[in-house]
């Protein structure tokens, strides 16, 4: 018998469709944020993910989880990426490199894979052009010229729509600029 | 100090993706210079494109719940 305090794994251990898809809905781009971190293999570790999804479900029943959902679900992550590794026959290299994760680093790759989640949410609620532009430019690495040619525009447009995508992403993350949440890091550009 | 204006965050993002010519970087510090309040709204936008990681979109998102519930059609068929 499943045993949390939450509602949510308690509907999903009797068998309740809507709160796993809730459950995955939720945590899915969190949860690959995070094993990309570890394993460093995007496809696979889309995978992994999949697999602790599949594995709550068909265990549904039989599974203890005396945590959040979230934690368990983070914790058998990192089970599945530290087997993933182990097959890959690099597990002397992972665990030096990543020991001191053990503490606190961990909690801080969770939490940044939260925050990871809304930014990404942020984008998506960008209007769609916007939204293509600003994809573009941040993560193809193309220039404005480049952008506006792709996309048949000219590069005012792109000006534009860049300019407006960033004021509405400092306006929907505010919340965690105005906390500090959102850590400083060196840029790749 | 008024808002930031849209030209602000066009020039802003400019600078960010490598677009800004030099007489814009100028502007740009010479307008974040000018207050507190500019110099956090660069900062924000900063971390912002910072912390921007390749994102799972929605189409993405249900390919792969798509994959998950056929794992766990294959898996209860096996039972």
């Amino acid at each position: 018998m499943l045993k949390t305090a939450s509602g949510l794994t308690e509907k999903i251990s009797q068998g309740d469709r809507l709160s796993f898809t809730d459950a995955f809905t939720s945590h899915y781009p969190g949860l690959c944020y995070y094993a990309e971190k570890l394993v460093h293999d995007h496809d696979e570790s889309h995978s992994l993910v999949q697999q602790v999804f599949v594995d709550l479900w068909i265990k549904r029943e039989k599974l203890i989880i005396e945590q959040s959902l979230k934690a368990y679900l983070y914790s058998a992550v990192r089970n599945n990426a530290l087997d993933f590794l182990k097959h890959k026959a690099v597990e002397t290299k992972y665990l030096r490199e990543t020991q001191p994760l053990e503490a606190s680093n961990d909690t801080n790759l969770i939490e940044e894979a939260e925050l990871n989640s809304r930014i990404n949410t942020a984008i998506e609620g960008l209007p769609r052009k916007c939204r293509e532009i600003f994809l573009l430019c941040r993560f193809n690495d193309l220039q404005y010229n480049e952008i506006a040619i792709k996309l048949g525009i000219s590069v005012k447009t792109v000006e534009m729509q860049m300019g407006i995508a960033l004021k509405k992403l400092r306006i929907k993350l505010a919340d965690l600029l105005n906390t500090n949440k959102l850590p400083s890091k060196f840029s790749k550009k | 100090m008024d808002s930031p204006t849209i030209d602000i965050d066009q020039l802003i993002a400019s600078f960010l993706s490598g677009n800004c010519n030099p007489s814009g970087k100028l502007e740009l510090e010479q307008w974040v210079s000018l207050s507190e309040e500019n110099k956090k709204v660069f900062d924000d936008s900063v971390k912002i494109w910072q912390n921007c990681q390749t994102p799972i979109f929605k189409s993405e998102m249900e390919h792969d719940k798509l994959r998950i519930e056929v794992q766990i059609f294959a898996q209860n068929s096996h039972q």
